[in-house]
């Protein structure tokens, strides 16, 4: 087994490295939830002097959460043995900040979650934005909640959705989902 | 018609809801990110259908309806049921009754009102935005 103090020294420095503001791993449920969103809130305050990217930031991080506790209630819902222990970071450099959040999925539903992810990142603005009011007036287009935040998330940042799967098992893999908000 | 006012105070998660109809207040404000956006808004909507289908029956016309809305932050699965609000809503308008939507958004947040005026791309009912400073 790993030395625990190295471990925790290696990560603390490769945190501080990656400029990470703040990361979290554990179980999402809406308290760990509730209690991010406020320190990421202070957070920003502290480290952003542009009120409309601390905003944006924080609307997108709301979204992103949001995201992973529906995905993992619908995952728990097909299967009770779904692993929940996800990660969420929050980090920025000179030019972006990076929110990226990884959690288990079923290695079936990869294909539909790539497709998903590759469709919006094919639209241009006014097309995300056309595809999200379909949505929102048609609820059997959008198959679940998650696929609307993911849509929401796409529109106001700004950018492509980062995506990468890590094969865990035959049955699980590990989900990355990252967004980047561009600092003007 | 009586109907008793619909009132929910904010939440860390929720927002207020003030539907006062012999006040003339229809509000919502704050954040909107329930753990379960249908547990919530199904009975917002229950309340919302039962006010426009007394409004068309007894054929009242009361002073004009301004429907505040006032999101520091609402989750995109709260942004089905405000559809379904303001598509209610949008059925009084139709029928000749005076309703305007009024969204206000934040100067810092510009992503706010955009997300009004894809509301108002959907519906015919009348949008007005606010801008409140920071």
């Amino acid at each position: 087994m790993i030395n625990p103090n190295n471990f925790t020294f290696d990560i603390h420095q490769k945190m501080r490295e990656n400029n990470v503001l703040l990361a979290f791993t554990g179980e999402f449920d809406m308290k760990i939830i509730n209690a991010l969103i406020t320190s990421v809130k202070l957070k920003l305050v502290e480290v952003e002097e542009a009120a409309r990217i601390q905003k944006k930031v924080y609307n997108v991080m709301v979204d992103c959460l949001e995201t992973i506790f529906h995905s993992y209630e619908t995952a728990q819902r097909k299967n009770a043995s779904y692993n929940s222990f996800s990660i969420f970071t929050l980090s920025r450099d000179a030019g972006f900040y990076y929110l990226i959040s990884g959690n288990y999925i079923f290695n079936d539903t990869m294909e539909a979650r790539k497709k998903q992810i590759d469709k919006i990142n094919a639209l241009n603005t006014d097309g995300k934005k056309a595809l999200f009011r379909d949505y929102i007036v048609d609820d059997t287009i959008a198959d679940q909640d998650s696929d609307l935040a993911m849509l929401n998330i796409a529109i106001k940042s700004g950018n492509v959705l980062g995506y990468e799967f890590k094969k865990v098992d035959a049955n699980n893999s590990f989900y990355i989902f990252q967004v980047k908000i561009k600092i003007l | 018609m009586i109907l008793q006012p619909l009132v929910l105070a904010a939440t860390e998660s929720t927002p207020h809801i003030l539907f006062d109809p012999a006040r003339n207040i229809f509000e919502i404000k704050g954040e909107s990110r329930p753990e379960n956006a249908k547990a919530f808004y199904d009975p917002v909507i229950d309340w919302v259908k039962n006010f426009c289908s007394g409004v068309k029956d007894d054929k009242l016309h009361p002073a004009k309806l301004i429907f505040v809305i006032n999101f520091d932050y609402f989750s995109s699965s709260s942004a089905k049921y405000l559809m379904n609000i303001f598509a209610r809503l949008e059925e009084l308008h139709k029928n000749k009754i005076q309703v305007e939507a009024k969204w206000y958004y934040n100067e810092v947040d510009i992503a706010m009102k955009e997300s009004g005026e894809e509301f108002k791309k959907l519906l015919t009912l009348p949008f007005s935005f606010e801008l409140l400073r920071h």
